[in-house]
């Protein structure tokens, strides 16, 4: 466990809060495109299908990061769920559309990661503080 | 009875200072992003060298090694993340720095508060009570400290001390054992499940349908470990026993009561980085606080009201306060803690 502690402390450390929750739906999505690619040869995918595609994996990232962020570490599903979900799709969308232009596998979680990591950034501009739940809301954590 | 307070210290500063984003969070990313690498790879070097269709647990057809590659991906990922929260919780037994402080209590907050705790019981946290210290212990609360929690009232800063729970440790360790098996199980389910949406390997429609068949594996994979986590962590639970939380005399905190504690101080990455007590080891109650509905909690209050010496008797060896100490010094000393 220690080195993902480690990759996590040395990659993520300073990072603000949307960026891992745009990370985490770039590494999914890409992870479960990148296997995709893997077992087909597909051919250029079309913008409908780099839409579609964009939409369930940012459903899924969704649920993902309201099930670990909102709930195991108790920032609240309330407070997430709008935030979340704008990261998920353009992360998720975005993901596709790079992965699609540079079609290389087993680049394709961690292009999904980047660019989920930056789309967190941009988004935390103008997001307000998250607040962690759990009786001491007095706090503020980005 | 309490002499004159000392002269506070500087008002630390309020919220976070630093790093405060969670250690748990950033873990899960890095889990992901090792395993979603792996799978890829391990995807691409299966595909580039089979010769025919495989068969992963006597299910054969088109794509069935990204559906198992997924399932599993997905099952080691809940499973890892359970192991994450156990070790986070009990296993990891940071060293830090003992320390001691007293002031009144402003939150409670016992392990097993929400319906979260229990539907995931390796997430539940070990009981908090949340302490407006007297303001000589602020250097001990800044210090280091990449968060500092204050109570809304005067923004008095307050420091978190967290009481070993072992029902919180039985149901980590539950719910790890309970998400291997469930994992294991979600796997042989997830790729059978995937692999009968049968997605032939031609037409427009096939990276889309393999790419359902992918997430249809995952997500019945990670369900099943979820599901083998909550009944593991049940009954982890259920071991551990009630687990109230209570000072050294047995009796039970409330919040107003003034209360010393002492034990390891640690920056905890799961509580914004702040300096927090992981675990309090002696905790001695002093009567509940008369402060008047708008004065709760403020400093102000266990500066006048609770003596300055409580942790020269709980804890002598663990002091962290500026205050003189018996029969030495001139004045606050006003420098930071050992």
């Amino acid at each position: 466990m220690q080195p993902f502690l480690l990759i996590g402390q040395l990659l993520f450390g300073k990072l603000p809060f949307c960026s891992l929750i745009g990370g985490t739906v770039g590494v999914i999505a890409g992870s479960f495109l990148g296997l995709t690619m893997d077992a087909i040869m597909a051919g250029p995918l079309s913008w409908v299908q780099i839409v579609e595609i964009g939409l369930i994996l940012a459903l899924v990232g969704w649920i993902t990061v309201l099930i670990v962020f909102g709930l195991w570490l108790r920032y609240g599903l309330a407070q997430l769920w709008l935030p979340a979900a704008i990261n998920a799709l353009l992360t998720a969308i975005l993901t596709v559309w790079v992965n699609e232009l540079v079609h290389i596998t087993v680049l394709a979680p961690i292009i999904g990661l980047v660019i989920g990591l930056l789309i967190g950034i941009i988004l935390c501009w103008f997001c307000p503080p998250f607040v962690r739940l759990g009786g001491w809301s007095i706090t503020h954590a980005r | 009875m309490p002499g004159n307070p000392p002269a506070c210290p500087p008002h630390p500063p309020i919220g976070p200072t630093g790093d405060s984003t969670d250690d748990i969070g950033k873990t899960f990313l890095a889990i992901l992003g090792v395993l979603g690498t792996i799978g890829t790879v391990v995807g691409a070097a299966i595909e580039g060298t089979k010769t025919g269709t495989i068969a992963i647990l006597g299910v054969a057809g088109d794509g069935v090694g990204a559906i198992g590659l997924s399932a599993v991906a997905a099952a080691v990922a809940v499973a890892t993340t359970v192991l994450a929260f156990w070790i986070d919780r009990c296993l990891s037994n940071p060293t830090g720095e003992e320390a001691c402080s007293a002031g009144v209590i402003d939150t409670i907050v016992p392990s097993f508060n929400d319906a979260t705790s229990y539907f995931f019981p390796f997430s539940a946290q070990h009981d908090l009570v949340s302490v407006v210290t007297q303001c000589q212990y602020w250097p001990l609360i800044q210090q280091n400290a990449g968060f500092i929690h204050v109570n809304a009232t005067d923004n008095s800063p307050a420091i978190h001390c967290y009481f070993k729970s072992k029902p919180v440790c039985t149901a980590a360790g539950g719910a790890f054992v309970g998400a291997v098996v469930g994992g294991v199980a979600g796997i042989v389910v997830g790729i059978i499940a995937g692999a009968a949406l049968g997605c032939a390997a031609s037409g427009p429609f096939y990276i889309l349908c393999l790419l359902l068949a992918c997430l249809i594996a995952a997500l019945i994979a990670a369900a099943c470990a979820l599901f083998g986590a909550f009944l593991g962590g049940s009954i982890g639970h259920a071991i551990g026993g009630s687990g109230f939380l209570t000072v050294d005399s047995g009796a039970e905190p409330f919040v107003g009561d003034y209360i010393t504690t002492c034990g390891n101080t640690i920056i905890y990455g799961n509580d914004e980085h702040a300096r927090v007590y992981w675990f309090v080891e002696h905790s001695a109650l002093h009567g509940a606080s008369m402060a008047p509905a708008g004065q709760q909690w403020i400093h102000a209050d266990p500066d006048q009201n609770l003596p300055l010496d409580t942790c020269q008797s709980l804890c002598p060896g663990n002091f962290t306060g500026i205050q003189d100490p018996p029969g030495g010094g001139d004045g606050p000393a006003g420098g930071p803690p050992r």
